[in-house]
């Protein structure tokens, strides 16, 4: 009896589902500026992973003879200097930005959502220690988080993804348990329940298709924001350190006076980059959280 | 009213010692040794290892990090930071000496932010996918997505290299301390750049707010009645959509602080951010710990100070919470 109605309750609700997806694919499709950022964004992934496979690109090699050389065709967007190719550097340090922006945001989804879970269901004294760790982190800039942690571990390209990844989490912590709260005054979790359902099966089949839609949308706007703050602890010297490449750290030339006014092919392509790629993600952002939640519409 | 804000006070108070415990602890995890770090070699060849244990019993630092930072605490409530083991002068002198210049960026900067956010949101709002609505929204994308430090050194290539008409940096030109006009000439780019940036958060949200009122109901009611346009929207829908405004305004407080970071380095500006940035370069975690004090209290006195503004704005707020 009780397995009947499990499996019925189990059926609509993955029916339901299932057209929701679609529905926000289609309301995702009709959104002109996500599809032009999903375009850019497409066109910047495939130039910095793909590119770097057929081209030898060597963002790292001086060449002497080349040193504060304007675009032409030898370098197409000229050399810093050192001689570097910056073409080859902006590809590199795109790359960075990628894996910086990706790897964060997807370690403290993670990280998030089990806390998330934790503070949800433990309730008591595991809630009020996460929740007030999360109302900590969020009174203080994040950035300055970041700043007291490199200046433990020491800066270089995994720091930054640590980093980020240990600081990001509170904003997933904070949407994985009100849905998680919300959820539980709902008949059919009740009914879930009575029916003997495990925890374990309503988190997997009941709350992860629940929160899917917003945790995206934090994610989406995570990887632009993990993006930025790379960039900005690069530019600072507090991120990605030189030799390897990074968008932050290549404008970074331009505090040097000769370089702003004299070199500009050196830390505007890199500046230019970032803000495209940042721009293209809070586009798709924009049109996800338009997708997900019909009322929201046009709003901000 | 004054229970909630006492109360609020109260629930600060542990949020704050909770950011200095967790700062605390991941700085005394920091590599290196205080005592020898900075030391002349050839003085540190001449000292035994007795001489190094003395020192550090003197200094505490035997103790565990928990009985460390009791001390800290109860040194900071006497208005004791410590002192740089850089720069061996007192923290509180160093972090007071730059409070005033942080503290006149970011409220320029907030001023900026509000001024140029509330007025062009409501514009947009008001002519809802028109000609203006578009160009102001996309300047306002386009201001978010641009990182602050590319946007000063444009604002500096463009008006202080090229145009020559702006200082490109500092506080003031050596030698014109008392000269105000050159001051002020010194905060305008750095405020602009600042306010700009957050600027355009606001407008986005003031637009969102402004498009919820004027489509609920007694405004419908307030055109029915013919009301002029102006009115309407001064009376009736700017009010109400300020409340929620006020919110995001702290909300944004805590990101200006943060972007602060990049504008005072940028512009050599002698703050409290150019200050722990330096402070990690340098590895000095005693100097850290102070910055994060003043900004951390900073940061919680503001968002208080914005709930404060929220129950005088909005009526219902101040009753509810007072029960």
């Amino acid at each position: 009896m009780s397995a009947i109605a499990d499996s019925t309750a189990r059926q609509v609700v993955v029916g339901e589902h299932e057209s929701l997806a679609r529905q926000s694919v289609r309301r995702f499709l009709r959104h002109r500026l996500a599809i032009v950022g999903l375009l850019v964004l497409t066109t910047i992934f495939a130039v910095a992973i793909l590119l770097p496979l057929v081209a030898p690109l060597d963002p790292t090699r001086t060449d002497y003879g080349a040193i504060r050389q304007p675009p032409g065709p030898e370098h197409i967007l000229g050399a810093d200097l050192s001689g570097r190719d910056v073409w080859s550097r902006v590809v590199h340090g795109t790359r960075i930005s990628l894996i910086v922006g990706f790897g964060a945001v997807g370690l403290y989804i993670v990280i998030g959502t089990v806390l998330g879970l934790l503070a949800g269901f433990g309730g008591g004294l595991a809630d009020q220690l996460i929740m007030r760790t999360t109302d900590t982190v969020l009174a203080i800039p994040l950035i300055l988080l970041c700043i007291v942690f490199i200046s433990v571990v020491g800066p270089g390209l995994l720091s930054v993804i640590v980093v980020i990844a240990l600081l990001g989490w509170p904003q997933t912590t904070r949407i994985v348990r009100g849905q998680l709260l919300a959820l539980r005054e709902e008949e059919f979790i009740t009914a879930s329940r009575v029916l003997g359902v495990a925890d374990r099966e309503i988190v997997a089949r009941h709350l992860l298709p629940n929160i899917f839609g917003p945790l995206t949308v934090v994610a989406t706007f995570g990887v632009a924001q993990a993006i930025l703050l790379e960039a900005a602890l690069s530019f600072l010297g507090l991120g990605v350190r030189p030799p390897d490449p990074s968008l932050g750290e290549m404008v970074n030339a331009a505090r040097a006076p000769s370089t702003l006014q004299g070199l500009p092919w050196v830390w505007l392509p890199p500046g230019i980059v970032i803000a495209l790629l940042v721009l293209a993600v809070n586009f798709i952002g924009d049109g996800v959280r338009d997708a997900i939640d019909p009322r929201s519409t046009r709003r901000a | 009213m004054s229970a909630y804000f006492f109360r609020r006070v109260l629930i600060a108070v542990p949020v704050l010692l909770g950011i200095t415990i967790a700062a605390f602890s991941v700085l005394s995890a920091a590599p290196g040794d205080p005592i020898t770090a900075r030391m002349d070699p050839e003085v540190r060849a001449r000292l035994t290892q007795e001489d190094l244990d003395r020192r550090r019993r003197e200094l505490g630092l035997d103790q565990p990090v928990p009985i460390r930072y009791v001390r800290w605490l109860a040194d900071v409530v006497q208005g004791d930071l410590g002192y740089s083991i850089v720069t061996g002068r007192p923290i509180a002198t160093e972090v007071g000496n730059r409070l005033g210049a942080s503290l006149t960026l970011m409220a320029s900067a907030a001023l900026i932010a509000i001024l140029v956010g509330l007025p062009f949101g409501v514009v947009s709002a008001v002519n809802q996918y028109g000609r203006i609505d578009y160009l102001l929204s996309a300047v306002t994308i386009i201001l978010i997505s641009t990182p602050t430090f590319v946007l000063a050194l444009i604002a500096l290539y463009v008006f202080g290299v090229t145009l020559k008409v702006l200082p490109v940096g500092d506080l003031f030109t050596f030698g014109k301390e008392n000269d105000v006009v050159d001051r002020l000439a010194h905060l305008v780019m750095p405020a602009m750049i600042l306010g700009l940036a957050n600027a355009a958060q606001l407008m986005r949200y003031t637009r969102a707010s402004m498009l919820d009122v004027l489509s609920s109901d007694y405004i419908t009611t307030a055109r029915a009645k013919g009301l002029v346009g102006r009115v309407i929207l001064v009376r009736h829908a700017l009010r109400n959509a300020l409340i929620p405004v006020i919110t995001i305004l702290a909300i944004i407080l805590p990101q200006l602080i943060g972007e602060a970071v990049i504008t005072e380095t940028v512009f050599n500006w002698p703050g409290l951010g150019q200050l722990s940035v330096r402070a990690a370069a340098d590895r000095d975690p005693a100097m850290l710990m102070g910055v994060i004090l003043i900004v951390g209290t900073a940061t919680l006195v503001a968002s208080i100070l914005a709930d404060f503004a929220y129950s005088v704005v909005d009526p219902r707020i101040r009753y509810v919470r007072d029960r």
